[in-house]
């Protein structure tokens, strides 16, 4: 869904049907279109976590010297 | 600095952004950071925090694997701040960095996912609709159990 949609096709959803219910599916594709969208729009705003991952109230930009100034990319691993 | 300047906390006086707020820090996604930015319009912020917590923490698909979903979604997208955050929930039931790194990365060859994972992950290239979600095998063999 996130990067190629037309891959999810009949065949797909059949698979899918045998080990999810119907209500499921829909609750995971409903889950992953709203993480899709809000993180496209997040993701463009540069502001990082409120906490280290020990806990400590930090600044954003102690956070991003934590976290980096993104997430490891999926596109750039698979990319090297 | 984000490039929003999120509301002061003692700015956000609607009762219910204050109640999903704290719903948000007690589940620890997402911290306080982000509803403060959504309180900028209280209106769809209140309306997308909603919906955003109850999507994660509710319905009948196991928490965890919506937790290592959730995670890989961001990393596509590039957010790193919902890339960093973790589920308090997800992590007393038993999600390891193990289990979110195997969701995000070469999961093809990571034994915490059975043959039939594998392929639908393949397949999706999204991280996304995965048979069964994500299942361990225990220390005495093969039989795979719920992360």
């Amino acid at each position: 869904m996130a990067r190629d949609p037309s891959s999810l096709d009949a065949d797909f959803f059949s698979e899918l049907r045998k080990h999810y219910t119907e209500e499921q599916i829909v609750e995971l594709g409903a889950f992953i279109g709203f993480n899709i969208g809000y993180h496209t729009f997040f993701g463009t705003l540069k502001f990082y976590p409120m906490f280290s991952p020990d806990g400590r109230l930090v600044s954003q930009e102690e956070s991003e010297r934590i976290y980096g100034a993104a997430p490891v990319s999926l596109t750039a691993r698979e990319a090297g | 600095m984000p490039v929003l300047t999120p509301l002061p906390l003692d700015a956000i006086t609607d009762p219910e952004l204050r109640q999903v707020l704290a719903e948000g820090e007690r589940l620890g996604v997402p911290d306080a950071l982000f509803p403060r930015i959504l309180a900028l319009a209280p209106t769809q912020g209140k309306a997308l925090l909603r919906a955003l917590i109850m999507s994660h923490r509710d319905g009948n698909v196991d928490h965890k694997l919506k937790e290592i979903i959730r995670i890989r979604l961001a990393r596509v997208a590039g957010d790193p701040y919902f890339a960093a955050l973790r589920s308090r929930a997800a992590q007393a039931r038993g999600l390891t960095e193990n289990a979110v790194e195997a969701g995000s990365g070469d999961y093809e060859s990571s034994p915490l996912f059975t043959d039939a994972e594998k392929a639908s992950v393949h397949r999706d290239r999204g991280g996304a609709l995965r048979p069964r979600g994500v299942r361990t095998r225990n220390a005495r063999g093969n039989r795979s159990v719920p992360l």
